[in-house]
């Protein structure tokens, strides 16, 4: 296996009176796409931070790209911050290759790169207008083209799915999916655990700024308890009184039940039917968000 | 760690610094404030000629129970702005009214013109109405004077000293003279005695407006020569012994230059002294402005959100000494088109208008050491609050925050103005020699010595400390942006700003 695109050992940062990432260990394999997850707050912004270079740690090691000085690999990254922003004066291709040229690319490089992907994002008719008269959705897909357009191996975003309509959503997934394809690693942050189970290959879960979990998503899956996916009309009040249902997530038709180790499914199954329509049983792996859900509560119960 | 982050790399630095100047060149603030300066001048020359053109010349009456003593006050005013009249038609090429032409040619080289004039005006005061001038000529020009000057409303603007019109109501009933000061159409009349020349206790001036006394002072003047004049006659003393034992007793002054020489000082002497004063003026305002211009620059950075992004790609101080450079470029362009353009207009304007200045001002804006001085001395001073803007500027959320941290600053930068007249009038005293070795004074205060420059030691302690505060200046600024550009929320406290000036970077 390649040498991860970056590895965390014992990484710690400590703002005047906050430790937002407390002694954080984790590696992220190259090729993949890498999930952190946690709360607001738990100290996402802050490892992706550190990662990109912008944030020192103040303890541990921090290797990205096989370097451990910033400077030496800020080219061979590409960073989308949470808060996201253009200089709305600027024309749309002008500021791509301002951002192309900032990462080192020679201007007539920088220029051809970033017009060749607006193109390709379907932004070719807006390269000559100001940024303040684009769209929200159409200023993300720009503020995507400046952290790609000089092809980084190493692909930062932070909460890139926040406040974009499905359709665009759908457009993000497509170019992160577009950049594992060619063997670049992707390290997203997201709250939202249904799109980090979709498009992750590894995660890290953080809270109040440590590692709850880290691995490949699957793994994470597995070795938390079994779960079962139901669909039902009825009371569901009584799904969490039945025999080896230690939780229940229910949205009042659907339900996830974490069963015990021992939990008998068929005998389950049964006892529901006697009061409850079944529409769905589905014994499965924990989702990623009764992963999040358990670990954050028994961290949050410590 | 800090001999990495405080390595500026000049390709990212210069790439910021383009964009910034590009950027703030298409913005229209940009070209306001290049048309400003230009405009402000304009305004400086037109609005007074506006006003006055606007202004109602305020109105006043005169009871004169003497029956003489305000027809003699009116023939010197008149005689006054004739004279004045005439002053303006000699420099002009412009052909002239017969009359005015005629009395050119009659007066010629004539030394007391105006004594001249006067006599002919008095003449035909003490005549009017009556055709029996005994000189045609006098006659012609007061009725012109009084008649036709609306037709020479430009000579008119000029010359008149008649900012006061009289006006001849023909009342002597001050009943009737205070109703016209109740609804304003005089601003004040006056009462004179029936023999002022043996007393003039009995003299009175009524206003409604006691604010403004210029009328009174204005007049008191005249009638006080008056008078003053028709004693000398009545005790027969000779005008010349009475001009001798009036004339007021002035020295001249001698301006001892640096080799020793002497000679004698004039308005070109008092311009060379006070010329550095400009130069600290504008020095002021250029690195007033355009370290403002850094603040807010840098507040809007902050806003934009794009910081996270800057950095991710280029260092901390790359973009802070990038935003420097590109401010600086745009300030400079600023400032060095209202250079040029002053300076066309120094030049051009007396140039275009035939007019040749009493002294050479030109000369005075080539001369090399105002302009060296300004030079580098803008240079010194923009770094230095440049390098404390960036910082305030990285710790504000907006520009009401940043106005606060501001505040020490401004009271700073209020010093050399305060001192920019003493030091002007003592180039070289105790206050100017102090000042010059504190740093964010030093810019201004030796700006404003250059019209008799300390000796090189001075020059050279006060630049090598100018840089060396610069460069720590610009270190902890560098510190504190890193930081503070990332932050949000509150900026920090005092306590905090010291731990992050100190390189505890957590806030």
């Amino acid at each position: 296996m390649a040498t991860p695109a970056v590895v965390l050992e014992q990484v710690t940062k400590t703002f005047a009176h906050v430790t937002a990432v407390d002694g954080i260990s984790a590696s992220v394999p190259t090729g993949c796409v890498y999930g952190v997850l946690g709360a607001n707050g738990a100290g996402k912004t802050t490892t992706i931070r550190m990662i990109v270079g912008i944030l020192r740690p103040d303890r541990g090691r921090l290797s990205v790209l096989d370097e451990t000085e910033p400077r030496a690999i800020k080219r061979r990254l590409g960073y989308l911050p949470e808060e996201k922003g253009l200089y709305k004066k600027m024309r749309v291709l002008e500021l791509v290759t301002y951002f192309g040229r900032l990462k080192g690319m020679p201007r007539a490089a920088a220029k051809a790169a970033g017009a060749a992907l607006l193109e390709q994002f379907g932004l070719a008719q807006w390269q000559d207008q100001k940024c303040e008269s684009l769209s929200k959705g159409m200023g993300q897909k720009v503020q995507i083209v400046g952290t790609l357009i000089h092809t980084p191996d190493l692909i930062v975003l932070d909460e890139p799915f926040s406040g974009l309509d499905p359709v665009n959503v759908e457009l993000v997934r497509e170019i992160i999916l577009a950049q594992k394809a060619a063997n670049r690693t992707v390290i997203l942050s997201t709250h939202v655990m249904e799109q980090a189970e979709q498009i992750c290959d590894s995660i890290l879960l953080i809270n109040r700024g440590r590692k709850l979990v880290d691995g490949a998503v699957d793994e994470v899956r597995q070795a938390t308890e079994r779960t079962v996916i139901v669909d039902y009309d009825g009371d569901g009040s009584i799904l969490a009184k039945l025999p080896g249902v230690l939780r229940v997530n229910d949205a009042g038709r659907h339900a996830e039940l974490s069963l015990s180790g021992d939990a008998d499914t068929n005998r389950l199954l049964l006892t529901m039917a006697e009061s409850l329509t079944i529409h769905r049983f589905d014994t499965r792996a924990a989702s990623l968000h009764e992963v999040f859900v358990r670990n954050v509560r028994a961290d949050n119960a410590r | 760690m800090f001999a990495q982050t405080m390595r500026v790399d000049f390709r990212n630095a210069a790439l910021v610094a383009g964009r910034e100047y590009l950027d703030n060149v298409r913005t229209r603030g940009f070209w306001i404030s290049i048309a400003l300066l230009p405009l402000l001048i304009a305004a400086a020359a037109a609005i007074p000629i506006a006003l006055t053109a606007a202004e109602d010349a305020a109105h006043y009456a005169v009871i004169d129970q003497s029956g003489w003593v305000n027809r003699a006050v009116q023939a010197r005013i008149l005689a006054q702005d004739i004279d004045a009249a005439l002053d303006v038609v000699e420099t002009t090429t412009a052909p002239l009214p017969p009359v005015l032409a005629e009395l050119k040619a009659r007066l010629g080289a004539d030394g007391d013109r105006e004594s001249t004039i006067r006599a002919w005006v008095a003449a035909v005061l003490q005549t009017e109405g009556a055709d029996a001038a005994a000189d045609e000529l006098p006659q012609r020009l007061a009725l012109w004077w009084r008649d036709d000057m609306p037709a020479f409303a430009e000579i008119a603007r000029v010359v008149s000293t008649a900012r006061f019109q009289y006006v001849d109501v023909g009342a002597t009933d001050r009943g009737h003279l205070n109703a016209l000061l109740e609804n304003e159409q005089l601003l004040g009349y006056f009462v004179i005695p029936e023999d002022p020349v043996a007393a003039t206790g009995d003299a009175t001036y009524v206003t409604r407006k006691l604010t403004s006394p210029e009328l009174k002072r204005w007049y008191e003047r005249w009638i006080t020569d008056v008078i003053r004049d028709r004693r000398i006659r009545e005790e027969n003393i000779d005008a010349g012994v009475a001009q001798w034992i009036q004339a007021p007793v002035a020295f001249t002054s001698i301006h001892l230059d640096e080799r020793g020489g002497e000679s004698e000082a004039g308005l070109k002497d008092t311009i060379v002294q006070w010329a550095p004063v400009a130069f600290v003026y504008l020095l002021w305002i250029s690195i007033f402005a355009i370290t403002q211009m850094l603040l807010t620059n840098t507040v809007e950075e902050k806003s934009n959100k794009l910081v996270e992004v800057l950095l991710s790609a280029i260092a901390p101080i790359d973009l802070m000494a990038g935003k420097i450079l590109g401010i600086a470029a745009t300030g400079l362009t600023i400032v060095s088109t209202w250079i040029v353009l002053m300076g066309a207009l120094i030049i051009g304007v007396p140039h275009m208008l035939g007019i040749s200045l009493p002294i050479d001002l030109a000369a005075l804006v080539r001369n090399p050491i105002y302009l060296a001085s300004f030079a580098v001395y803008f240079a010194l001073g923009y770094l230095f609050y440049a390098a404390i803007l960036c910082a305030i500027g990285s710790l504000a959320n907006n520009l009401k925050e940043a106005q606060n941290l501001m505040m020490p600053v401004q009271l700073c930068l209020v010093v050399p103005l305060l001192v920019m007249v003493p030091i002007g009038r003592d180039p070289n005293g105790w206050l100017a020699a102090a000042l010059s070795w504190f740093p964010p004074f030093t810019p201004f205060v030796m700006m404003n010595r250059a019209a008799f420059p300390p000796g090189w030691i001075t020059y050279a302690g006060t630049t090598l400390l100018m840089v060396v505060s610069i460069v720590v200046a610009l270190r902890i600024a560098a510190r504190v942006f890193e930081t503070g550009i990332l932050m949000t929320g509150q900026p920090p406290r005092l306590r905090q700003l010291f731990d992050l000036i100190r390189g505890r970077r957590h806030v």
